[in-house]
């Protein structure tokens, strides 16, 4: 547990360079990908070497909140034509991105009661997916940043066959919309023929956050 | 000189507009085939010559549609829908709120602003039930041109209630309907009710038009039928605008990205 607290440590300095867009959308996918390749603790430690790469960059275009279905390498379709269209990826909630570990388990506790229970806590809370408990909360974690202004809307990515994700973009929509926030759901898979059908929504969409 | 060229490379046609202060000067379309780039440049040669220009008379040449980025002469590009908010903006003098384009594959929404922007936007889902490819595969089976939908669809009193708006499935339901003898006339008058409530459902309630203008524009707002089967379903007035497979290609011509 100590050794993912230090993980998450070094993971959350590269979400907060995303934040500030100094973290190129693909370099970071491919980053949290590989944490499910690798030792943990040597991707802390070359994650640690890799941070200071990341410098300011001209920001592209809107930011946006990238939701729904994981995006695995090689399929990197979605996150070229994202960068494409001159959307600007600062948040996400993807189990292959960000929330590849919803943070560390903390604990004052040491008994073992304790640590079980900090553990269990953790996974709870993490709720990566439609098919999980309490969807409210992740609704919620992703409408809450839009009355922050952190982004200007959602684009919610559905791979074919995943319906809880498709099913519950209904229900995002609906509540983001009523808010007045934006809103467009992309529906794929892992074939290329529809790239330019993908990208002129993502283009379109793109002016929609500007007015 | 001040001229500006609008391409619209669609799924189905490649339209061009030849625009001088912002008035279409010359337009026309080709259908689609292999080879996108030469046949809009064919066109554009074809403008330049009818019209007796030199080519460097033309200031902008501007690409939309899904065949955009396969014409290296444009020196813009901009997407169909960005493309037909503008033009539709334009055209409408600012009155249109509401954009219904039927494409050749596709089938879209697009709310616009009182500025003309886009305010949201829905699209048909790689489904051709609804677009000008379900018309002509109707044409087809039907045995009737295309032209003559609107003509015959006044003719029937009531529309048939069709069972599926699927272009696959819809040729069994039509074949069937026809052995069974029901007029052509009820069957057109049937598959324009059927595409017109399929755009109703998209327009749904967060994308029915509040207020300002209805739009219909694209090759398949020419048929008066379908018009009138929008009518009924949408119970508003939707208007078409002279040239309605052109908004788009004169849209892009607007463009300033």
């Amino acid at each position: 547990m100590r050794i993912y607290q230090k993980t998450w440590h070094s993971f959350s300095k590269l979400i907060d360079l995303k934040r500030m867009g100094q973290a190129p959308l693909i370099w970071f996918m491919v980053i949290s990908n590989s944490f499910f390749f690798d030792d943990v603790e040597k991707w802390s430690a070359a994650l640690e070497k890799a941070l200071p790469v990341f410098g300011a960059r001209e920001k592209k275009g809107p930011d946006i909140f990238l939701a729904g279905s994981p995006i695995f390498f090689p399929n990197l379709k979605m996150l070229h034509l994202l960068e494409e269209a001159g959307l600007n990826v600062v948040m996400d909630d993807l189990c292959s991105s960000e929330r590849i570990f919803p943070g560390a388990a903390y604990f004052d506790d040491v008994s073992e009661h304790g640590l079980l229970k900090a553990l269990a806590q953790r996974y709870h809370q993490g709720c990566l997916c439609p098919t999980f408990s309490d969807n409210d909360r992740r609704i919620n974690n992703i409408i809450a940043p839009a009355h922050k202004d952190l982004y200007q809307g959602v684009v919610f990515h559905v791979l074919k066959g995943c319906h809880p994700f498709d099913l519950e973009s209904l229900t995002l929509e609906a509540r983001l919309k009523d808010l007045g926030f934006k809103f467009i759901k992309l529906e794929t898979d892992y074939t290329s023929e529809d790239s330019q059908t993908l990208l002129t929504r993502l283009e379109a969409y793109r002016s929609t956050l500007a007015n | 000189m001040g001229y500006k060229i609008g391409l619209d490379l669609g799924s189905t046609a490649i339209k061009m507009v030849l625009v001088k202060n912002n008035e279409i000067a010359w337009s026309r379309k080709v259908p689609t085939a292999p080879g996108q780039e030469s046949l809009a440049m064919e066109l554009v040669k074809g403008a330049v010559s009818e019209c007796g220009l030199a080519e460097s008379d033309i200031d902008q040449i501007t690409a939309t549609g899904y065949g955009k980025k396969l014409l290296t002469a444009a020196g813009k590009t901009v997407d169909e829908i960005s493309a037909n908010a503008q033009g539709l903006h334009w055209l409408s003098e600012g009155r249109c709120r509401t954009i219904i384009n039927i494409g050749g594959q596709d089938l879209k929404v697009i709310n616009l602003n009182e500025h003309g922007r886009i305010s949201d936007f829905k699209m048909n889902d790689k489904c051709a039930a609804g677009t000008g490819r379900f018309f002509e595969q109707a044409a087809r089976i039907l045995d009737t041109p295309l032209e003559q939908f609107g003509e015959m669809s006044k003719m029937a009193d009531e529309p048939l209630e069709l069972n599926s708006t699927c272009v696959v499935f819809a040729e069994s339901e039509i074949v069937s309907l026809l052995a069974k003898g029901v007029p052509k006339e009820r069957i057109i008058k049937g598959l324009h009710h059927s595409v017109a409530r399929r755009i109703t459902h998209l327009l749904g309630n967060r994308n029915a038009p509040k207020s300002g203008d209805i739009y219909l524009d694209g090759g398949p707002s020419q048929n008066p039928g379908l018009l009138e089967a929008l009518e009924d379903e949408l119970l508003l007035e939707v208007k078409v605008l002279p040239n309605p497979q052109f908004t788009v290609a004169f849209g892009a011509t607007l463009s300033v990205n």
